[in-house]
């Protein structure tokens, strides 16, 4: 609603209608498109205060001069004038909008803003974009639908993290997320993992940002920029996105309650399972073996083998199974043995709305229940959401609002992760076996369990747990609680004055428990548990003082503010060895337990002003700046300044264009600064207290280093963007240009070791993102029963690492093993892949080993991948019929990289159709190269000399270990793929039912619809018969990126939606 | 109302805007600021014994390299710089180690606690020279010192120079009566309880250690000759008992205290270690692929105590074996069999008691469980079995005057008394090696001594010294350099390893020869660690030839 359009209706509330000696003049008001009655429309006489609303029949009456101009208008519907004529009765009907030109958005700290004035990129999306999307995951629901915004779904486990990126990555070794700010307090989405994904006891952990129903979300907006994040200073550097809640929302309208039901049941299969080769079984070097991979002999018809000898406790299994065997068992494929592993997973979710509107506010109440069962047997994720609020303008005129929230979600996930890894704690994968058993192994008929109930693969036990036994045992058990307060309050001095506060507070508690389970591969079979408690809480409160006052042809709008954030975390931890009862999975059940404790608070206040100065609706100077002072600063650096400046410039408007082709547009430009502090706690001067050894005490040196002088960092960007609507915006183009550099990073820098530091935090280092962001929405045909719309967006980001401190080569980002490994190194972008490689000569042919005709390695690494995308683009067409809506999108990402030990597994096992040719001999590419120099044999000419020794079809993909080919055993980059995907994302049918027909059944609204997600993807670039979704990565919302270590692949899920309203 | 309303939101703002919400509170309340000697040397002791422990970081599979065990992740000498096991060790030295012994030293002195100045003094040197022995020219002088953000490398004979002189002073330091040492060290010491002629033994044995690795390069150390003939003179080294080692324990909380190449071996998912049959040839006395054994035809009491046969004679294997001897099962380094990457986890041959604290072989044989063992083997820093077999090499080498057979006896049966209450303290039911068995072992020894060329001697002295320091390879790792003995495996002339049981997964005897992959030169040095050259300029591994003789002292 414009300005405007909110005056009158004040007005209409504050105002009794003065009795003017005049006609009466009533009529009704209808929808043009169905012709029913429409409530809620704003009836005045232009040009003065005078007005009415219509009633629930659409009815109105109001006393107007004969001539006068009625103006009808109402929110989604074009503004209709109609002169009165004299007439008695004046009937009108309203077409819909059918796009909307000058839209309010929500900006930082609440301000709301004309589009049209904003000389920054901020995006709303529309609530129904992220509800009944089969996708109880919010942040995975908005996936392509934004540009400039990068969503990484790492696995199809339930409730694992999503990570959000803005704009590429800022911050060399911090948070690169956004900020969330649900109505004006802020979230966490941090994971706060206790152990690797990738090591020890992965899994696919979530993250805070799952407590949110999307259900509940009443409108939302991306802010991208720093221009148009910078009130909110430090937090949000890497960008905002706004939620505001249903009873988040201020809304005001007719005296009335709604009723809202959302329903949804979806389907959810394994999207992407490879396609097996059924010729060969277990062994290697075509004769049989007990080994992990699929290189025996060739199936026959009516081949049989010796029972396997895990089975021993189990003496008449065999005779059981197969009665005429003999005791044998056959030797056969078993095409669906990692298919008939999986279920067929489900969401069901209900949720009601109950909104209570009136002349001065409103009341919502919302609960949710959410309730996914993974495809993954004993992955599963619930979330229960209740939240209550309102908003009222007292009689003095005081506005008081607030909200509460509640919300519970509880995600049993297996363990995943590195399936090698030899440690006591690791190697626990579920999925460790799942996918490259023996292509002759009958898991389905076998016991997967000893009569103690251990573990049992059939050869392996000591190496993985049977995929069954670990979905029924080996657990990571999360629960995690939300509880939102807000309060608001707002006052109105003045017609040009007003105040505004908002105290909230967010309380995020998590609890998780890892058990490894008695009998289990892992702890050796002991039992494990660990408990984590972690608990954060915010205090956030925003004081705001309006003025916005026209002078001339100048409206000048100034916002001045204080917020003050205080953020409290705790965490507790305790680990209990050796199980003692079977079962009892309490950490006293245990033989021996430590524990650990910390404690961490900062705060942080600051004063900020906002100033709009708007020339005549079409050229708009956007100017502010925030102090922040903050705790974790050093004193002489705590308080720090950043402004920031845009302007928006409406140029058919100021030149008065004639508006048949181009009907908007418009250029904006900005540049700002945003600030940041620092973690608390970064003082020198402290020991580090370690866990005693044979009874006596540990204290020594701590390892890291602070800089005494620790200074903010600063991001500064600039921004342009232009906008362009053609032909009554039935084609819109909104394209943006931005350029981020971020320097004086506070960061941890690795030290050398000979320094006897580990880390020296301090400021250094630069890193540039820059790219474009462009949106494009096109309706090529819009008639009174059919519309046809497109939505297209594309996203590209180049990152580059400017500089690092002196002296520094590359800084390590993540990860659980010495290689492959994300780095940052001068002149490439963030986070590239480092890892063994292999020797090559100076022209880039790789050297082979003679005697075995395998790689040689190079003794020295290398950068072996890039993970970020060169591009996103996405494409979504909509179809309306009458009541019917079709969509469907697809979305394309180009490059990237991704790590996969669940590739080289897939290929050097020979479990896959890309391995079942392997008769014959092999020869791998390169020249011959001497491994002790790492230089190439020369002929007699000086020349090269091609590779000529032959290799099986398994060394291909198993070498020996010293020398590298293409999967296990082999050195990092022959691991890497690259991630380009094409996918049809989201593909939906709708259908509203006709008003006046649902009336019959007294309701208010009926729709229903079926919607797929991930139903197809194709990746050219991985190994043909392996399905491989490239996307999928170990490790969730963190700043490690491209690395699989055997995640949960995709999900592929059907849904079937209800919406009801009373 | 509409006053009190706005009385009371006037109140929560201003207090939430205005009111002092202090900002001084950047202070950890968890952060401790007081430092405690005590509790800083048991830290020190924890730190330097997971430097160089047996099974852990760099030690994991480094044994490879002393021929002491085969390792499919470092096969032919493959440990690279990006190895994490490499950087680890390292980091652990500077970081861990280094970093408190300095603090220990710095912090004795300046209160006049002069014990635990020395014991500083002497792990600092432990280490230190371990890692100029490893690593060549390292950061010294500019190390752990906050001027110096890229410390430079010092020549490895400065280092040794210098690290003589600081035990020296560690040696005034335990023989200093006149400090005040109003704190000394007692059962937070968790070396020598705070027993200060212990640590004034290890030092003079450190000392020894020191000038015997650098004999070949004597004229480079100051004082090199008198230093050794008064230590010599002094004769006041570890004995039996007074062995400078870490201890450890079955406990899992609230320090996992056990062995860590226990907790690799037996407690977690494969097994990495293979025992190599270079090793076992040597000490069974065999010719199969080591025709000029020293030790030919006679067989080490030890055997069972080292490694733990899974197998028996005949029972199967789990796959296709690369090397069998009846009940013993292994790898080969370098082999090109195609059978090493087989599974052998329940058949394999592993470490035994004694190295690790796991199981003893009684000959019966069984699949290792989780059950086996507990971990209770201590990590080898000075062994008091080094002390005779040292003195023996200088008699050999005409250092200095003296018995070298009765030293190699000595040395011998300081091991397996090492052995046997190292085994005791695992399991006490474990029969210890009688004296008779290890007199008729040392008198066949000794008739081949007898009978050897002096250089012959020599190889014997140092291979029993290797076979003494079994799954101990730093020291085993320098006197193979400095002496060239043991002599390692390298294939035979046509580059053929030999297995005397059939590649079979049945138990049956017969020679079989396979190929070997070309065996790298033997690496004189370790690479520098990517953990370091990626951040310090000053330390690089561009020119650096591994196989080239990099140590000052590693002449021969």
């Amino acid at each position: 609603m414009s300005k405007n359009k909110l005056f009158i209706v004040a007005l209409l509330l504050t105002v009794c209608s003065a009795a003017f000696a005049q006609k009466r003049v009533s009529g009704v008001v209808t929808g043009a498109e169905d012709a029913l009655p429409l409530e809620g429309v704003v009836v005045s006489i232009k040009g003065t205060t005078t007005g009415t609303v219509t009633d629930a029949r659409g009815q109105y009456s109001i006393q107007a001069p004969s001539n006068a101009d009625l103006e009808f208008s109402c929110l989604g519907y074009e503004t209709l004038v109609v002169n009165v004529a004299g007439r008695q009765t004046v009937n009108v009907s309203l077409a819909a909008e059918s796009t909307v030109l000058d839209e309010v958005l929500v900006t930082a700290v609440g301000i709301q803003r004309t589009e049209r004035s904003l000389g920054y990129s901020v995006t709303k999306v529309d609530a129904d974009n992220a509800v009944q999307k089969a996708e109880p995951d919010l942040l995975r629901a908005l996936d392509g639908k934004i540009a400039g915004v990068q969503v990484s779904a790492p696995s199809g486990d339930a409730g694992g993290a999503t990570r959000i990126t803005i704009r590429g990555n800022s911050s060399f070794l911090g948070n690169n997320q956004p900020l969330y700010v649900v109505d004006g307090v802020p979230y966490s989405n941090d994971g706060n993992s206790a152990s690797g994904r990738g090591g020890d006891m992965g899994g696919a952990l979530g993250s805070g940002i799952a407590t949110l129903d999307p259900n509940d979300i009443e409108s939302m907006s991306v802010l991208k920029g720093a221009a148009a994040a910078v009130l909110y200073g430090s937090r949000a550097a890497n960008g905002v996105v706004l939620i505001t809640t249903k009873s988040g929302a201020k809304k005001t309208g007719k005296r009335g309650i709604e009723i809202t039901y959302n329903g949804s049941y979806a389907t959810e299969s394994i999207a992407s399972l490879p396609e097996f080769q059924n010729k060969y079984g277990q062994g290697s070097n075509f004769m049989f073996a007990g080994s992990n991979g699929s290189w025996g002999p060739a199936f026959t018809e009516g081949a049989t083998m010796d029972m396997y000898a895990a089975f021993a406790e189990y003496p008449d299994l065999a005779t059981e199974l197969y009665p005429n065997l003999g005791g044998k068992i056959p030797y056969q494929a078993y095409p669906n043995n990692v298919k008939d592993l999986f279920r067929k997973g489900s969401i069901m979710e209900h949720s009601l709305n109950v909104q209570s509107l009136n002349e001065k506010g409103n009341f919502n109440v919302t609960g949710s229940y959410t309730d996914q069962k993974s495809y993954i047997p004993g992955s599963n994720f619930d979330r229960y959401s209740f939240s209550i609020g309102g908003h009222q303008t007292l009689s003095f005129g005081l506005r008081v609002g607030g909200n509460l929230a509640f919300s519970l979600t509880d995600q049993d996930s297996p363990m995943y992760g590195y399936n090698q890894s030899q440690s006591e704690l690791g190697g626990l994968s579920s999925l460790a076996r799942a996918f490259i058993m023996p292509r002759s192994w009958d898991i389905q008929h076998f016991p997967y369990k000893t009569l103690d109930g251990s573990n049992l693969l059939f050869q392996l036990s000591s190496q993985a747990n049977n995929p069954y036994w670990a979905w029924e045992n080996d657990k990571i058990l999360t629960q995690q609680k939300r509880i939102v307060a807000n309060f608001n309050a707002g006052y109105d001095f003045t017609d040009w004055l007003s105040i505004d506060y908002t105290l909230g507070y967010n309380d995020y508690g998590r609890d998780r428990k890892y058990i490894i389970n008695t009998g289990s591969r892992g702890y050796a079979g002991k039992g494990y548990i660990n408990k984590g408690v972690y608990d954060s809480n915010q205090i956030e409160s925003t004081l705001l003082l309006t003025a916005d006052k026209t002078f001339g042809d100048l409206q000048v709008r100034a916002t001045l503010g204080h917020n003050y954030n205080q953020s409290t975390a705790t965490s507790f931890s305790a680990s209990g060895l050796q199980i003692t009862n079977k079962g009892i999975f309490a950490i006293d059940n245990t033989m021996s337990q430590t524990a650990s404790e910390g404690y961490s608070r900062s705060r942080k206040w600051g004063v900020f002003l906002d100033l709009l100065l708007n020339y005549h609706d079409y050229l708009f100077l956007n100017l502010s700046g925030r102090n922040d002072v903050s705790s974790t600063l050093p004193k002489a650096n705590r308080s720090f300044f950043y402004p920031a400046a845009s302007l928006s410039f409406v140029f058919t408007e100021a030149f008065n264009l004639n508006k048949d082709i181009l009907n908007f547009g418009k250029v904006r430009a900005s540049w700002a600064k945003v600030g940041n502090d620092a973690s608390p706690y970064y003082n020198n001067g402290t020991y580090v207290i370690g866990s005693p050894y044979m009874g006596q005490g540990l204290m020594e040196l701590p390892t890291v280093l602070y800089d005494e002088n620790l200074k903010p960092e600063f991001t500064r960007e600039f921004e342009t963007g232009l906008e362009l609507k053609f032909f009554d915006s039935r084609i819109a183009f909104d394209g943006t240009y931005y350029n981020r550099v971020s320097d004086n990073q506070i960061g941890s820098k690795r030290s050398a070791p000979s320094t006897g530091y580990n880390s020296f935090v301090t400021n250094f280092g630069s890193i540039r993102n820059a790219g474009f962001e462009l949106g494009l929405d096109v309706y090529p045909i819009v008639t009174k029963d059919f519309s046809w719309s497109i939505y297209s967006t594309f996203t590209k980001n180049k990152s580059e690492v400017l500089s690092l401190a002196d002296g520094v080569e590359k800084i390590e980002v993540g990860g659980d093993f010495s290689t492959p490994k994300p780095v940052l190194m001068v002149g490439y972008p963030y986070g590239v892949l480092e890892g063994e490689k292999l020797a090559r000569t100076k022209d880039g042919e790789p050297l082979v080993d003679p005697a075995t005709g395998m790689y040689i390695n190079d003794t020295e690494t290398g950068i072996i991948g890039d993970p970020n995308p060169k591009y996103k683009t996405s494409l979504i067409n909509t179809f309306k019929y009458k009541g019917f809506t079709f969509n469907f999108m697809f979305d394309f990402q180009k490059g990237g990289c991704v790590y996969s030990s669940y590739l080289t597994d897939l290929l050097g096992r020979g479990v896959t159709k890309d391995t079942e040719d392997r008769l014959g001999s092999r020869i791998i590419p390169g020249v011959y190269g001497n491994a002790d120099t790492l230089e190439p044999y020369l002929d007699a000419n000086g020349n090269t000399i091609p590779n000529m020794t032959a290799i099986s079809e398994s060394d291909l993909y198993f070498s020996d270990g010293t020398y590298s080919t293409y999967a296990i055993n082999s050195c990092d980059e022959v691991a890497v793929y690259d991630a380009t995907v094409l996918r049809l994302r989201e593909i939906g049918l709708s259908y509203t039912f006709p008003k006046n027909w649902v009336k019959k059944i007294k309701l208010a609204g009926a729709e229903v619809g079926i919607i797929g997600r991930n139903l197809w993807f194709y990746a050219p670039n991985v190994p043909k018969y392996s399905n491989y979704d490239p996307i999928v990565n170990s490790y969730g919302e963190t700043n490690v990126q491209g690395i699989d270590y055997t995640s949960a692949p995709s999900t592929r899920r059907v849904a079937f939606n209800v919406r009801l309203t009373f | 109302m509409k006053r009190k309303l706005f009385n009371i939101l006037g109140a929560v703002a201003a207090a939430f805007t205005l009111a002092g919400c202090s900002l001084d509170i950047n202070e950890d309340p968890y952060a401790v600021t007081n430092l405690d000697m005590a509790q800083l040397l048991t830290a020190t002791e924890y730190e330097v014994g997971y430097t160089f422990a047996e099974g852990h970081y760099l030690n994991a599979n480094f044994s490879a390299y002393t021929h002491h065990t085969v390792s499919r992740e470092i096969d032919n000498y493959s440990l690279v710089a990006s190895y994490s096991t490499l950087g680890n060790t390292w980091s652990q030295a500077y970081r861990y180690a280094i970093k408190n012994c300095d603090e220990l030293i710095s912090a004795g002195d300046e209160e006049g606690n002069v014990i635990y100045a020395g014991i500083g003094r002497i792990l600092r040197a432990h280490i230190y020279m371990a890692m100029t022995d490893l690593f060549g020219d390292i950061p010294y002088s500019e190390a752990n010192n906050p001027e110096f953000t890229t410390p430079k490398p010092d020549k490895s004979a400065d280092i040794y120079n210098d690290l003589l002189v600081s035990i020296n002073k560690a040696i005034a330091n335990f023989k200093d009566t006149e400090a005040a040492n109003t704190l000394k060290p007692g059962a937070n010491d968790l070396f020598y309880g705070g027993n200060v002629d212990k640590w004034l033994k290890a030092a003079n044995t450190l000392k020894l250690k020191l000038l015997v690795q650098s004999r070949l390069a004597k004229a480079q150390i100051n004082g090199w000759a008198s230093e050794l003939s008064s230590v010599i003179a002094e004769n006041n080294f570890i004995g039996d008992g007074e062995d400078l080692q870490y201890p450890h324990s079955s406990a899992l909380t609230p320090s996992d205290e056990r062995n860590t190449g226990y907790v690799d071996e037996y407690q977690g998912g494969q097994k990495s270690v293979w025992i190599s049959p270079w090793m076992y040839e040597i000490m069974k006395g065999l010719t199969y692929n080591f025709k000029a054994n020293p030790l030919r035809g006679i067989e080490d009491p030890r055997c069972n105590y080292y490694w733990y046969n899974q197998s028996t004679a005949t029972s199967d294997a789990v796959n296709k074996t690369d090397y069998r001897d009846g009940a013993f099962i292994s790898i080969m380094m370098g082999s090109n069999s195609g059978f090493t990457s087989n599974t052998q986890e329940a058949a394999m041959t592993c470490l035994g008691i004694y190295p690790i604290g796991g199981k003893f072989d009684d000959g019966k044989g069984g699949k290792i469980t989780s059950s086996d063992g507990n971990g209770i083997a201590p990590d080898k820093m000075l062994q008091a079995y080094s002390v005779p077999f040292m003195k023996a090499e200088l008699v050999l080498a005409g250092e200095i005057q003296g018995d070298a057979k009765a030293l190699l006896v000595e040395g011998i049966k300081a091991s397996i008394t090492h052995v046997n209450s190292v085994s005791k303290a695992s399991d006490a039911s474990v029969p210890g090696i009688s004296s008779e068995a290890t007199s008729i072992f040392t008198d066949a020894v000794t008739a081949l001594f007898d009978a050897a060329s002096a250089e012959k001697k020599m190889e014997i002295v140092m291979t029993e010294k290797w076979i003494a320091n079994f799954y101990n390879p730093v020291e085993a790792y320098n006197d193979i350099r400095r002496t060239g003995y043991p002599i390692l495996f390298t294939g035979d002339a046509n580059n053929m390893a030999y297995t005397p049981y059939t590649q079979t997964v049945e138990a049956a005897q017969g020679l079989t020869p396979y190929n070997l992959v070309t065996i790298l030169k033997y690496p004189r040095i370790l690479w520098y660690p990517q953990e370091e050259t990626t951040v310090n300029p000053n330390i690089t591994n561009k020119g650096r030839v591994v196989s080239d003789k990099n140590v000052f002292w590693d002449v021969k």
